[in-house]
């Protein structure tokens, strides 16, 4: 199917929205945190003004700088590109389109967990390896919870999602990937990575201006996209049309945010040493719980 | 200065030998009670990712090494909040045998070894307020003028 003026028109203005307001999200995040303080918070536009900042300083020489370069922007290529795959694929139909986006997930995390190892500094090696054993959680319940759905719906097109009837197991399953997404975007107590007061930032602490900017901007969109996600799964069954699917879940993004801010608040005193374990143990008995709806209302 | 570092400044503590009083008072500054962050302050956790040095203690030769690597780390334009008065110009330290007397001897040495700093601001106290470190900020971004010149003289030997 050739794309019309309106989707057109609707995925562009959709793609170009997002990647401005995403950085906005985050103001918004850190100025709800300010309101619950009883105190006034940045302006608006300060994480624009943070980024825009690390690109006026000096790039100073990094340790292995060709691999941490090309590693670097290959994120943020493939943090634009997964977005904007997953708006376009959801307006337009596009073959297995839920299979790609698992595969350029799939590359786009590679892509962050190689990020630190190639900057050979321990801090950021440590935090690294504490990604990597969360991914190993986390990503693969993704991957089963993606599987799971294209088995539910019986769709591997994201386009199509607004036509299916919505099952009790499908809803446990959006559940899932809240969590998945949740975690994804690396917020308390699944911050082990950076560790801010115990490894000095861990994967970020080599990065320096213009190449921290770079990161900080493509962390915000991928947080966007795991967030964005779990939406349109959720969402998209009650709406009946994939246009008002994107919408809706457009709106809902910023309320997502917010409600994730407050989560990580609430959660910045739990352990982060037993957070892979625990994490383990609530996606087995989702899944066992969504297992057994299935069978039941099959 | 550039009207970017004006908008957002990331701040990484370094303390040079202090007794922990100034170093109290910044982490009051930057509690919610205060709120620095509406002036666009972040406390970080790496120089590399900083802007400004918030700088205490009187520098003593067992941290010297440590403080020029600090320094050198942050990139440009960087800037160096000297806060109390052991850092503004060695406090009663000033001419003692384990310290080099504060930022102005500390600016000769980063002078001789080519390493450039693109402004200092001084705020006295023993502590300092925090008021006066956020009043220092705000010199920073150009919303507010210096009360004082400093001056540091030397002991008469």
């Amino acid at each position: 199917m050739s794309l019309d003026f309106i989707n057109a028109g609707l995925v562009l203005s959709s793609i170009t929205t997002l990647l401005f307001i995403v950085p906005i999200l985050d103001s918004i995040e850190r100025k709800v945190k300010a309101a619950i303080h009883s105190r006034i918070g940045p302006p608006i536009l300060q994480t624009w003004y943070d980024i825009r900042k690390l690109f006026a300083k000096k790039l100073s020489v990094i340790p292995n700088p060709f691999h941490v370069v090309f590693f670097l922007f290959l994120y943020m290529m493939l943090s634009i590109m997964s977005i904007t795959y997953f708006i376009t694929a959801v307006l337009v139909p596009m073959w297995n389109s839920i299979m790609v986006l698992i595969i350029l997930i799939t590359i786009l995390q590679t892509t962050f967990i190689v990020l630190p190892f190639v900057t050979s500094n321990p801090f950021a090696i440590i935090g690294a390896t504490r990604e990597v054993l969360l991914v190993l959680v986390n990503e693969i319940v993704f991957f089963i919870a993606m599987a799971l759905l294209i088995f539910f719906s019986g769709e591997t097109y994201l386009s199509s999602l607004p036509y299916i009837h919505p099952t009790p197991a499908y809803l446990i399953l959006a559940a899932i990937l809240f969590i998945v997404g949740y975690v994804s975007c690396g917020r308390q107590p699944f911050d082990i990575a950076e560790a801010e007061p115990e490894i000095a930032s861990g994967i970020l602490v080599e990065l320096t201006g213009p190449l921290l900017g770079v990161f900080v901007y493509a962390n915000l969109v991928r947080r966007a996209l795991f967030k964005l996600i779990p939406v349109y799964v959720l969402i998209a069954p009650f709406t009946g049309s994939n246009m008002y699917a994107l919408i809706t879940s457009l709106i809902i993004l910023p309320i997502l945010w917010v409600i994730y801010a407050g989560l990580a608040a609430l959660f910045g005193r739990s352990r982060v040493d037993i957070a892979p374990v625990s994490l383990l143990k609530l996606y087995s008995i989702l899944f066992s719980i969504t297992i057994i709806l299935y069978l039941v209302f099959k | 200065m550039s009207e970017y570092i004006k908008k957002s400044i990331w701040v990484f503590h370094l303390n040079t030998g202090s007794c922990n009083a100034c170093d109290i008072e910044i982490l009051d500054a930057l509690t919610p009670y205060f709120d620095a962050e509406r002036l666009g302050v972040k406390l970080v956790v790496s120089p590399r990712h900083a802007d400004a040095l918030l700088l205490t203690g009187p520098i003593t030769y067992e941290s010297l090494p440590k403080v020029i690597r600090a320094i050198e780390a942050v990139p440009r334009p960087r800037f160096i909040l000297a806060l109390g008065s052991c850092a503004v110009g060695g406090g009663i330290w000033h001419d003692t045998y384990s310290t080099i007397g504060g930022v102005p001897e500390l600016l000769k040495i980063l002078k001789n070894r080519g390493i450039e700093v693109d402004g200092v601001y001084y705020v006295p106290g023993c502590p300092i307020r925090p008021e006066a470190l956020i009043y220092a900020v705000g010199i920073l971004k150009g919303i507010l003028q210096k009360k004082v010149k400093m001056r540091v003289r030397k002991a008469i030997a």
